[in-house]
């Protein structure tokens, strides 16, 4: 049987094939496949709009499939089954999003959108091939992630286009793009943000009085605190000059 | 500060606070700029405590053997 390998960041699974039929195991890597999208999507809409447009699965035989490998490789009940493929119980799972976001997923415009799309496109086609954006490696994953939302489902269609989305393929395309995008412009340092900033100072300050309030307690703070006194407000001017942390 | 009598518990403790702000100004990137102040301030407090931090803390006293 089929043992679900739950993903941890990397995108793996392995398959006992015994007594499933090709079919259902095509259906259960198809099933993995949207989960490594999921997981290399940041949000509900990427993922949906990764799912449709890349596997066009979830409109076509994501829910018989799985309910076929419910029933005939799991083993389940009917009821288990159905509610297994319940819409809800689907994304959960495979999306990580809870109830009221999935259905907050439904009303988007976009949804619907492509789901007519394949509708229309497949109502007088046998299913497409499906393809899986199964990508393990991890600096990969990170590089495909900080691509732009726009240009993440253009990386993977371009990628299919040099043989196959794989590691290699896919960090190419990334490649390609930035160096085509020469406009783009450099990442901003991050500064410190006011507030951090504020309590860093405070921070430091705390502990500079303590340091005196010591000294003092020892009765050896007279040689110290006009230095002391001094150091603070240097240290308190550094921190309130923005861009010099 | 602590109660103790003990002097080079006494500076080690009073030393402790200047070894915090010290982390800070690290982690904040301003270290440089007072580094030589922070220093010296360390060590005329020290001076001025008896010169001895608590076992570990001041440099092994180089010692002639054999």
């Amino acid at each position: 049987m089929p043992q679900w390998n739950k993903p941890t960041g990397v995108v793996e699974w392995q398959i006992v094939p015994t007594k499933a039929t090709p079919e259902q195991e095509q259906a259960y890597r198809n099933l993995i496949g949207l989960y490594a999208m999921a997981l290399c999507a940041d949000g509900i809409k990427s993922f949906v709009i990764s799912q449709l447009r890349i596997t066009g699965l979830w409109g076509l035989g994501g829910y018989r499939h799985w309910a076929e490998f419910c029933l005939n490789v799991l083993r389940m009940s009917k009821s288990n089954a159905d509610r297994m493929c319940s819409d809800g119980y689907i994304a959960t799972q495979f999306a990580k999003i809870s109830q009221p976001q999935y259905e907050k997923l439904l009303k988007m415009p976009e949804t619907a959108q492509f789901c007519a799309v394949l509708m229309s496109e497949t109502a007088d086609q046998s299913p497409p091939e499906s393809h899986q954006a199964v990508i393990q490696d991890r600096s990969v994953q990170r590089a495909l992630r900080s691509t732009p939302h726009d240009k993440r489902i253009e990386v993977v269609e371009q990628a299919a286009k040099l043989g196959g989305v794989t590691n290699k393929t896919v960090k190419a395309v990334i490649d390609k793009m930035a160096a085509d995008d020469p406009i783009a412009p450099p990442k901003p340092k991050k500064e410190v943000g006011d507030r951090k900033r504020r309590a860093m100072q405070n921070r430091v300050l705390h502990n500079l009085r303590m340091v005196g309030k010591g000294l003092k307690d020892l009765g050896v703070l007279d040689p110290f605190e006009s230095r002391l006194t001094k150091l603070a407000t240097d240290i308190e001017q550094t921190f309130l000059v923005k861009g010099k942390l | 500060m602590s109660e103790t009598g003990d002097p080079k518990e006494r500076c080690s403790v009073a030393l402790g606070h200047l070894r915090l702000v010290w982390a800070q100004l690290v982690d904040a990137g301003v270290q440089e700029q007072f580094k030589a102040r922070m220093m010296a301030i360390a060590a005329d407090i020290k001076l001025a405590l008896g010169g001895e931090e608590r076992d570990g803390f001041d440099k092994p006293t180089p010692t002639i053997s054999g």
